[in-house]
């Protein structure tokens, strides 16, 4: 334990900045899946066809393993020579960020009752106020829960990509492992949990504020 | 021609085409170099699967019906709560403490992967269990079963969908994160894929991701179709529900 | 058959000591139909779960053809008693006939008497045996259901049923028919049942006596005729409601005051049958503003008249009428 502490206090900078590595490796990669999961969702919720396709793609991806995908990932991208490091891993938590936001997304819109638009409709809203007034605050808290999953899922993932050269709080587990350092491996697997119950709870926070009090769930 | 089949059909095609691709591009080739190992490896990462992921059912689905009796309520949520901090551990960290305390080998790799099943087995066990509707369980009571009548004829068969789910959500995971366990030594297709990264042999690197992926997907797919044949028609398979990966 | 004797239950809530049933004694004969009825957390469901030792009293006893139900295994107790609860809870994964089988199952009966039972018993209740054996409760809508949650407490020819508000959940329209149905096969089979309720209408209706609970006690037992007529408790006579009369109406017919014909009635004049109970006979006299209606047989055959006067009769000699009904 000493040790650890020890090892902690000396080597602050370094976690830090894998720290921050992490963090943007994982924020680069869920927030391009916000900008292209929730159209997307948003557009299933329209067309069930369109639904069916979408969401089943989504699934599957999920299925293929983390270091499989990156198996595949890097022998394509070492064609444009991208090979290693951030892209393949923001690339693969992008695709995992796909289908908890993209299913959120079409199930929150898929839930609202259509009285309700007709409601708005009836009242003289325009469709942008509609989204604004009705139909955002109804979704935004299923949306965020998602958001908050793709999140959590992808922490643990990226310390994966510490494997390929995508940097992070996994390569102190790397270097631990290798090294046969316990203090390296400690320190890595508790900041990576730790970053990831941080995120946890802070986005439960925010979700829970985002919510409004009618809607929270019994 | 439904929905179902185009749907079996593109992704058929699909798949010829990227076979056709990678054969005539060479790359088959090369990867196939590695059939022996693929082989080799491709058994192994199922042992660590069934071996991890067995026991994890047998515990999980026990540790959930107890968790769910009456006497245990106020410990559930606790208990609950305590496994889902558990889950957001990253696996790698998981895998890299086994290590620290069971040595290298294929023990870390079993414990961390048994671990990383538990969780969404348990938790789909008691979301299943709990969901029933009280008035079947007056019903079952009041008509005069014993609890444990009550546990196997109404409540097990009825929380199914749900507990299946689970254990299928937790073994496909589990193949998933099964190439971990080459870095403390356990083996398995991760060897081909890390290895491959190593030396930057593309063709090593798909010889460990494409079975493995493989492996993840035809899992599913099979567990899939077992839980429909297991669940009763009664019972609306489309309501079960994952809480989270 | 059964008898309460000073039962009692009491509940810690909030730290205070809670009496949900104080000191209740009841009657109940065999093959009669008793109503425990009263306004919402009076301790009628309590008692009724005590009976079949869902919840354990406090004090008193239940007494089941002399036997205290004490000395029953709680277990075997159920199995001979049938239970019907208001929202069913059948269960989803089973067949109706896996549902109407399950305490014959666990009694050890074989399949084929099982199945047996199940078909005679779908026939029993008014549903297409063959339509309906192979069909799952999602399947079926809240009469249906609630028809098989009857059959499933019957199936093990209990000698007792106990039923909590079954019809509670239906709509009005099913639950009339559900009620002349059950009516009906209670002629047939002769069940003692004990059954609750929170509203009078039913009661009157499906009752040979009648159990009035409030807080817990009965402040009030008899048959409905008996606990309509008296007025002498102010809660009582409320939950009653001021249209006691026609109520008390509702179970009495035309036949049991047939005069013979003595006047003239029109061909196409307002009439009656012998069946029809005496508050659709008030409606019509007051409808038409006549003090006297033809009875027909439904054959066509006069059978007699029907007086405004001989109604309010009834209703002032009310004792006599029980006697007579």
């Amino acid at each position: 334990m000493g040790e650890l502490v020890a090892y902690v206090g000396s080597n602050w900078p370094k976690i830090l900045w894998l720290t921050w590595q992490h963090i943007t490796i994982v924020g680069v990669a869920v927030g391009l899946a916000v900008i292209t999961g929730i159209p997307l969702g948003i557009a299933a919720a329209q067309n069930r066809r369109l639904a069916g396709v979408v969401l089943y793609v989504a699934s599957i991806i999920m299925t293929i393993p983390s270091m499989a995908l990156f198996g595949i990932l890097i022998p394509l991208l070492a064609v444009i020579n991208r090979g290693i490091g951030y892209v393949p891993a923001v690339i693969a938590l992008f695709l995992y960020s796909q289908l908890p936001i993209i299913s959120n997304t079409y199930a929150a819109f898929r839930s609202i009752d259509p009285a309700l638009r007709e409601a708005a409709h009836g009242m003289g809203m325009t469709r942008l106020q509609r989204l604004r007034f009705v139909e955002a605050p109804m979704v935004i808290p299923v949306i965020m829960a998602g958001v908050r999953t793709a999140i959590v899922l992808n922490i643990g993932i990226a310390a994966i990509a510490a494997y390929i050269g995508a940097g992070g709080l996994g390569l102190l587990i790397r270097s631990g492992i290798t090294q046969t350092d316990t203090r390296q491996i400690l320190a890595g697997a508790i900041a990576v949990s730790l970053l990831a119950l941080g995120a946890d709870r802070l986005l439960g926070l925010l979700q829970r504020r985002l919510t409004s009090p009618g809607l929270a769930a019994a | 021609m439904n929905a179902r089949v185009l749907r079996i059909m593109g992704i058929l095609g699909i798949v010829a085409a990227l076979c056709a691709w990678a054969i005539l591009s060479g790359g088959a080739a090369a990867v196939l170099k590695y059939r022996r190992e693929i082989v080799h490896l491709t058994g192994q990462h199922i042992m660590l699967v069934v071996y991890s992921g067995g026991p994890a059912i047998v515990v999980g689905v026990i540790l959930g019906i107890v968790l769910t009796r009456p006497s245990m309520r106020r410990v559930c949520e606790p208990v609950m709560q305590v496994l889902s901090i558990a889950t957001a551990i990253p696996t790698l960290a998981i895998i890299a403490l086994a290590m620290m305390a069971l040595g290298v080998g294929r023990a870390p790799a079993l414990v961390a992967l048994f671990l990383h099943a538990l969780l969404p087995i348990v938790r789909n066990t008691v979301e299943g269990l709990r969901q029933l509707p009280s008035a079947e369980l007056e019903s079952a009571r009041g008509m005069g079963m014993t609890p444990s009548q009550t546990l196997f004829l109404v409540e097990l068969p009825e929380a199914l969908p749900i507990i299946a789910q689970g254990v299928r959500v937790a073994l496909v995971i589990n193949v998933g994160v099964a190439p971990l366990a080459y870095l403390v030594g356990g083996g398995g297709l991760g060897d081909l894929i890390f290895s491959g990264i190593d030396l930057f042999e593309p063709a090593m690197m798909l010889a460990g991701a494409i079975p493995t992926a493989a492996l993840a997907v035809t899992l599913d797919f099979v567990l899939s179709r077992l839980t429909v044949l297991l669940v009763s028609p009664g019972i609306r398979n489309d309501d079960a529900v994952v809480t989270t990966t | 058959m059964i008898k309460i004797e000073n039962l009692s239950k009491v509940f810690e809530q909030d730290g205070r000591r809670v009496a949900a049933v104080d000191g209740v004694d009841l009657e109940v004969g065999r093959g009669e139909i008793c109503v425990l009825l009263g306004p919402s957390g009076c301790g009628k469901t309590t008692t009724l779960k005590i009976i079949n030792r869902l919840v354990v009293p406090s004090g008193g006893r239940v007494l089941v053809d002399g036997q205290d139900t004490a000395e029953f295994d709680a277990i075997t107790l159920r199995r001979k008693i049938g239970y019907v609860i208001q929202q069913v809870g059948l269960f989803p994964h089973m067949t109706v006939e896996q549902n109407i089988g399950i305490v014959p199952r666990l009694l050890g009966w074989t399949p084929e008497r099982r199945r047996a039972r199940a078909l005679e018993l779908l026939d029993m209740i008014g549903l297409e045996p063959q339509q309906y054996v192979g069909r799952y409760p999602r399947e079926l809508s809240g009469g249906q259901a609630q028809r098989i949650g009857v059959a499933r407490a019957l199936a093990a020819d209990p000698p007792i049923l106990l039923m909590d508000e079954p019809f509670g959940a239906l709509d009005p329209v099913s639950r009339e028919a559900l009620q002349d149905e059950f009516l009906a096969m209670q002629q047939r089979l002769g069940k003692t049942i004990i059954f609750v309720s929170h509203e009078i209408d039913e009661a009157v209706k499906m009752a040979d006596r009648i159990a009035i609970f409030r807080s817990g006690r009965i402040v009030r037992q008899g048959t409905p005729d008996a606990v309509l007529s008296d007025t002498s408790d102010a809660f009582v006579a409320g939950f009653i409601g001021r249209d006691r009369a026609l109520k008390r109406l509702r179970r009495h017919h035309c036949r049991e005051i047939l005069e013979p014909c003595n006047r003239a009635f029109a061909r196409g004049a307002p009439s009656v049958t012998p069946e029809d109970d005496l508050r659709t006979a008030l409606s019509m006299l007051v409808e038409a503003d006549l003090d006297a209606l033809p009875c027909y047989q439904p054959d066509g055959n006069i059978a007699g008249m029907v007086r405004l006067a001989r109604i309010r009769g009834l209703l002032d000699g009310g004792a006599e009428l029980e006697a007579a009904s």
